[in-house]
């Protein structure tokens, strides 16, 4: 058991901080809000040129045939550059595609995403109802090669932007997975009504293609996590060593510096958790309660570090200009996509009597 | 980075686990999974088995019995000892005033302590806390002043661990009043407890227990070859021992058997027509200490094996912290899931052991968070050191 990075790693991550720095963090810049901030094709198509979308897909499926451990490389860069893409959601549609979808389809959909040219988007969550993989509300009718879609998907992150969506819908045959192509949504909203769509799977397989898909996304996510508290936790730091109060340091309050400290290690449990998580989405079958439960370690650092990290900047903390607040808000968004602590813990505890302790040295 | 264990680590935990759970004396550890109290001899047993098997003390160097084991064996080898049951080795002697004699005593020191102190038949004990040097240890005040060949020990010590049962006392004194720094005038010295002028007093904690002790030495004459290294050096060696051993200080080992048996306790007590375990807001508890358990013991694997550009991971110092929390965090779920049975501390016909336990450990191991540098020094020395913070 190993949890140092590689040397390819450490390049990748080097040449994902440089693409990132070169865009700078328009968003934080404008100081509008922390609000999502929406797809940026540039940006994107920065990190195609790096290779980060296809880092983890077969090469004779367009991608690279990297691992997990590289894309989370990566995503803990964006993490920490405060920049957002939609790297889990094409890890996400993308793993759906390439479990499920037909040979020509997987190639020419995982293909074009490593080249920046198809941009796959899953749409799983419904309104006002709590996260469940399971649909519900938007339900599938048809047969053979001729499906319709109706119901609504929200919110779908990335929708407008997507070239596809994977979509997973009710059949009489269970969860249906099914790929719409040329979607159109004005925004976060997916309105299906009568929407032709292509079966990808159902049922069983439908089942697991989804839960190995949502741990993988999940794994990025995390990861994604690990570099906003880092940032988080350094710019606290930073500003509790250099802002001055009553005439002294505010590093000289021992009230402050504790929950700095206690900041720290839950960022370092929450890292080991990450890292353990990507070594188990490069196997086969990825055991997806591993990943629940790096989820839910990563859920209680996020909320510690963000909420700390605001709280110790005061006022400024909560300003749009502020990137503080910005990662706040993304941390925030993370540990509620694909399932949230609720879900994980229900899912969880479905199993709690399967096993007499959780073994990670094997 | 590598998920696994390699083929040789698999077969040193399978050995581990085999040597443990069929070889180690089955009653000792009976007593210890089923939460019975283990006597003195049962502790010195225990550990002059370990020895013999050479599993006693790995982290000492291998000309005195120590292993040559990677950290991950070393973790393994905990992990194993912990899960099966098998009562840990005094770690007054394997994890403290060994490694110390190990790297700063005299030969003659090695030769005279070293074998007994590994086999437990010298049972050591510390002597560092005194009633004004808590967290503040470099303020203690026992004196040790030189007279020809010894030195005459005057003062007291507290919160002394198992003291009543020990033979010998590892202890901080001070030897140079005028150092400049008051960290600079304390030495490392030997006791044999059976000394004239040593008086122990039992304290009694809040469990009812006699777990540790104030230790009083009036004129008490000490050989100046039972002091440590250099006069007035230590500091540092306190410093080292302290930090010396990482491995096993986040007891994730222990935490992980306790949540375990805490998982069958709660099958045990009956919730409507199911168990205690069904309860989503109980259930919940479970799958987060389980997560944050994998979370510690991750980190104990990643900052042990290593060396992040040579140096020892920082993220070291926050084991004790974590590990004592998720220890509390555990004994306060199981006074929960004891719920009403909570209320009575001895065991009844219909009102099983651990369950009248529960409080009483809960309560005994509001310890774990102040002893060994209490979480309040961690995280000072987690924000100075790690983070930078300086007033």
């Amino acid at each position: 058991m190993d949890f140092s990075p590689t040397d390819e790693q450490q390049a990748l991550a080097e040449a994902v901080r440089g693409t990132l720095r070169r865009h700078g963090s328009p968003a934080a810049e404008r100081g509008e809000s922390g609000a999502p901030s929406g797809h940026d094709d540039a940006l994107w198509q920065s990190l195609v040129q790096a290779g980060v979308p296809a880092l983890v897909w077969a090469e004779e499926d367009g991608g690279i045939g990297a691992g997990f451990t590289d894309v989370s490389a990566a995503a803990t860069e964006l993490g920490r550059a405060r920049l957002q893409v939609p790297l889990a959601e094409t890890i996400v549609a993308g793993s759906l595609i390439a479990s499920l979808a037909s040979d020509a389809v997987r190639r020419e959909l995982l293909g074009g995403l490593s080249e920046g040219t198809a941009l796959p988007i899953p749409a799983l969550a419904e309104p006002l109802r709590a996260w469940s993989p399971q649909p519900t509300d938007v339900v599938a009718s048809g047969s053979g090669d001729a499906w319709t879609l109706t119901g609504t998907k929200a919110p779908v992150p990335y929708g407008p932007d997507a070239t596809h969506l994977v979509v997973t819908a009710a059949t009489d045959g269970g969860t249906g997975v099914f790929l719409v192509t040329a979607p159109e949504a004005a925004n976060a909203e997916v309105v299906l009504d009568g929407t032709s769509a292509t079966l990808l799977a159902q049922g069983e397989a439908a089942d697991s293609a989804i839960s190995e898909a949502l741990a993988l996304g999940g794994v990025v996510l995390c990861a994604e996590a690990v570099g906003a508290m880092d940032e988080a936790l350094r710019l606290t730091t930073d500003y509790l060593d250099t802002r001055t109060q009553f005439g002294r340091k505010l590093a000289s309050f021992q009230t402050l510096t504790h929950r700095a400290a206690d900041m720290y290690a839950q960022l370092e449990i929450a890292r080991s958790a990450t890292l353990y998580a990507a070594m188990v989405a490069d196997e086969r079958p990825v055991d997806a309660d591993h990943v629940l439960r790096a989820r839910l370690v990563v859920d209680r650092a996020a909320r510690l570090v963000g909420q700390e990290a605001i709280q110790m900047h005061g006022g400024i903390g909560v300003t749009a200009e502020h990137p503080v607040s910005h990662l706040t808000a993304r941390l925030t968004a993370i540990t509620r996509t694909w399932g949230d602590r609720r879900s994980q813990q229900a899912e969880l505890a479905t199993r709690l009597a399967d096993h007499r302790s959780v073994e990670v040295l094997g | 980075m590598q998920r696994r264990l390699s083929a040789d680590e698999s077969a040193f935990q399978q050995r581990m686990r085999d040597y443990f759970t069929q070889e180690f004396p089955a009653h000792l550890r009976e007593k210890v999974t089923s939460g019975r109290k283990l006597t003195p001899e049962d502790i010195r047993l225990s550990q002059s088995t370990l020895a013999a098997a050479g599993l006693a003390t790995p982290g000492w160097p291998t000309e005195w019995g120590g292993q040559d084991w990677t950290p991950l064996q070393k973790h393994i080898w905990n992990s194993e000892l912990q899960s099966a049951g098998v009562p840990p080795p005094l770690p007054f002697n394997a994890s403290m005033v060994g490694p110390v004699i190990a790297t700063f005593g005299s030969e003659e020191l090695k030769q005279r302590f070293l074998p007994r102190t590994a086999t437990a038949e010298i049972w050591w004990c510390q002597g560092f806390s005194e009633p004004g040097a808590g967290s503040d240890l470099a303020a203690l005040r026992t004196t040790a002043v030189r007279e020809g060949d010894e030195y005459v020990v005057n003062g007291q010590k507290t919160w002394t661990t198992l003291g009543q049962h020990a033979d010998w006392m590892f202890a901080l004194v001070r030897t140079d009043p005028d150092a400049p720094k008051k960290q600079a005038g304390i030495s490392f010295i030997l006791l044999d407890m059976k000394s004239e002028g040593i008086t122990v007093r039992p304290i009694r904690t809040i469990d009812g227990d006699t777990e540790v002790n104030e230790v009083f030495f009036d004129n008490v004459r000490v050989p100046a070859d039972q002091l440590v290294g250099e006069e007035n050096r230590g500091w540092d060696y306190a410093k080292f021992l302290l930090g010396n051993e990482r491995v096993g200080v986040a007891n994730t080992g222990l935490i992980k058997r306790w949540l375990a048996e805490l998982k069958e306790h709660a099958q045990q007590v009956r919730l409507g027509d199911g168990s205690l375990l069904d309860d989503p807001a109980i259930a919940a508890r479970f799958v987060d200490l389980e997560s944050q358990l994998m979370g510690l013991e991750l980190t104990v694997v990643r900052v042990s094996g290593g060396s992040e550009n040579g140096r020892p991971n920082p993220a070291s110092s926050i084991l004790k912290l974590c590990g004592s929390q998720l220890q509390q965090e555990v004994l306060e779920l199981a006074v929960d899931i004891s719920g009403p049975m909570a209320l009575i501390w001895d065991e009844l016909e219909s009102v099983p052991g651990w369950a009248a336990r529960s409080v009483p450990t809960y309560l005994n191991y509001r310890k774990a968070t102040i002893y060994g540098g209490s979480s309040e020094v961690q995280r000072g020395i987690v924000a100075a050191t790690i983070l930078g913070l300086k007033g």
